[in-house]
């Protein structure tokens, strides 16, 4: 009880905005919900009802997998000014992530694949109403997005931006910075949970951080013997 | 590829947390530096990789025996020279940034033939990234010992943030480090310009120092005599860093964390100093004969048991100000209190502090809820831990 007299920053608007998208959540359940951030919004916020709490758990978790993907969800860029990225979702959240990743880099189409669907958004005012993207592959709706976009829009980036090497030379940086000597699992897990290191599609990360984890097993430090 | 692997590794020991400026943000320009949610990259230590961290150049022309591109150690290491176009670097940073890799740039340099030149060259890139490709993302530039006012001014105007490297906390003790720089005219003089520049709304996210821990034979409370002056309206720093000064051999690269122990403890103080407005004489307290902090304490522990008066404390009457120096209690844990305290609500049990945040361990003996203090004050009146 004590927990919820603080954790409602956010309106039962917002909650109950994003507990739609939450997988579990049927049209009844929303349509309940609905009826009750009309009448009794702060059941919700508070989570002192059974039907509140479950609404709300549901917002956070929702929220929570737009905020961890967006974050960490990497990209893959076209000259075209599109801008690629694919995630597992758990949630329906597909439309969300690639408008907060619209918000993000606003001069660029978004085109966000997640488990079951994708998303094409952009932040652009001066692009005439997109057409409905369809294709058999994730390649042919690329493709029909970069050729809407190369019609379309005028501005954009030298070429020499966009190479194929990008996530190498990433890799490669990535390695660099890493200091062998404060290696510490806890801290990574804290800012990068299990959660968004599976959903993310976080590659070269993800195995960075297996392999030195598996370094260390190799060579254990005598660490507790001097605490 | 090799080339930032090169300047990249030559990087990775600057340290810088912020990726956010309160700066406007240009429409049709790429990037943004608003404050948002999360990070978005991480090492398996731990530290935030969300600035693409690099020199410029790695030549330099100073000796500073900790670091991997001075002159000795380079010798000593067979390190290679490189350096970055200015159209590489702009290529590399929007490359990371579309990619979602990154947040900004943490441009840093070696001193190449001078201080000034290498500033030009510093500008050069920073100007080609913001007006050429218009980008408006976060940059942290690195000052240079010994540069002149007007070529810091010119790279201010394009940065977010500033810092230089005091590195060591007074003149003598730098120059057991360094020979070819002076602490006052290359160092001091330098960081002078910079609250000036903060007056005029010029680099807007403030500016910031790192101490290199362990590279002379300086004490902690040298350290904090520095630290502190640093932090008054004379100076006002946004933050100040630390870093333990790491063995540049190969050999040497798997030691124990209790090693990093001396710079958490920094870090403790430093935090008390600007977030729980200690004030430096009683942080001063906290530091032992010899000069430094002990390590098996929590100073804010330390700084508890001297303060035998108003503990314990009854948590449900107790100010803000009293809150914040509860061990086990913070900023949010303080203000969820005083929102109960003003809906009326009595906390009775260590379930109900538990699920507010208060860390219990560190908490209890310093606390009285209703009538009863929580655990036995063992020691309390006692200055344990070598204070």
């Amino acid at each position: 009880m004590f927990r919820n007299l603080f954790g409602c920053s956010l309106s039962a608007e917002e909650y109950f905005n994003a507990a739609s998208y939450h997988k579990e959540s049927t049209n009844d359940l929303i349509i309940k919900a609905k009826f009750l951030l009309e009448t009794k919004p702060f059941e919700i916020t508070t989570g002192c009802s059974d039907l509140g709490k479950l609404v709300k758990k549901r917002g956070n978790a929702v929220l929570r997998e737009v905020h961890l993907l967006s974050a960490y969800m990497r990209l893959k860029p076209y000259s075209e000014m599109v801008l690629v990225g694919e995630c597992n979702n758990e949630h329906d959240t597909c439309y969300l992530i690639a408008k907060s990743l619209a918000r993000r880099f606003d001069r660029f189409v978004i085109i966000v694949f997640a488990s079951k669907s994708f998303s094409v958004v952009t932040n652009r005012t001066d692009l005439p109403e997109f057409p409905k993207f369809r294709g058999s592959s994730k390649q042919t709706i690329i493709e029909k997005v970069r050729c809407f976009a190369k019609q379309t829009i005028k501005d954009g980036f030298p070429k020499e931006f966009f190479n194929e090497d990008g996530d190498s030379l990433w890799e490669k940086y990535y390695e660099t910075q890493f200091l062998e000597q404060r290696l510490n699992v806890k801290l990574f897990r804290k800012f990068i949970p299990k959660y968004a290191l599976e959903k993310a599609n976080m590659k070269i990360e993800k195995e960075f951080y297996e392999k030195v984890v598996e370094q260390r097993k190799e060579k254990h430090t005598l660490d507790f013997f001097f605490d | 590829m090799e080339k930032l692997r090169i300047l990249g590794e030559a990087a990775k020991y600057d340290i810088c947390a912020s990726t956010a400026s309160p700066r406007a943000h240009t429409p049709g320009s790429i990037g943004k530096a608003v404050s948002t949610g999360i990070c978005h990259s991480f090492l398996p230590d731990g530290r935030c990789i969300s600035l693409l961290k690099v020199l410029i150049t790695n030549q330099c022309i100073h000796d500073c025996t900790y670091c991997i591109n001075s002159t000795k150690n380079r010798k000593q290491f067979k390190h290679s020279i490189t350096s970055f176009e200015p159209e590489e670097l702009a290529r590399l940073t929007i490359g990371f940034y579309l990619r979602n890799y990154i947040e900004g740039l943490f441009l840093s340099s070696g001193v190449g033939k001078s201080a000034n030149c290498q500033a030009e060259i510093i500008h050069e890139a920073l100007h080609v990234l913001r007006n050429k490709y218009k980008f408006d993302g976060y940059v942290h530039a690195k000052v240079l010992p010994g540069i002149g006012k007007d070529e810091l001014l010119r790279i201010g105007e394009l940065a977010d943030r500033v810092s230089i490297n005091v590195e060591l906390p007074n003149k003598s003790r730098f120059s057991e480090t360094c020979s070819t720089k002076d602490f006052y005219s290359d160092i001091i003089k330098v960081t002078k310009y910079l609250p000036e520049m903060r007056k005029k709304g010029e680099i807007p996210a403030g500016y910031t120092t790192q101490y290199v821990i362990g590279a002379a034979k300086e004490t902690d409370k040298e350290i904090l005599d520095s630290v502190f002056d640093f932090y008054t309206d004379d100076w006002d720093f946004r933050r100040q860093y630390y870093s333990t000064c790491l063995p540049l051999e190969e050999k040497s690269r798997s030691f124990p964390r209790s090693f990093f122990l001396r710079e958490h403890r920094l870090y403790q103080i430093d935090w008390l100093r600007r977030i729980y407005k200690y004030s430096p004489d009683e942080l001063m307290n906290v530091v032992n004969d010899e000069g430094f902090i002990p390590l098996k304490i929590d100073p804010k522990v330390t700084l508890a048991r001297m303060n035998t008066e108003i503990f314990p404390l009854d948590i449900n009457c107790a100010t803000y100000d009293e809150l914040m120096r509860v061990p086990g209690i913070g900023h949010t844990s303080a203000m969820r209190v005083l929102k109960l305290q003003q809906q009326g609500v009595k906390l009775k049990k260590n379930l109900q502090l538990k699920s507010i945040g208060i860390v219990l361990k560190r908490a209890l003996p310093f606390l009285k809820i209703g009538s009863k203090t929580q655990l036995t004050l063992d020691n309390f009146n006692t200055t344990k831990g070598g204070v």
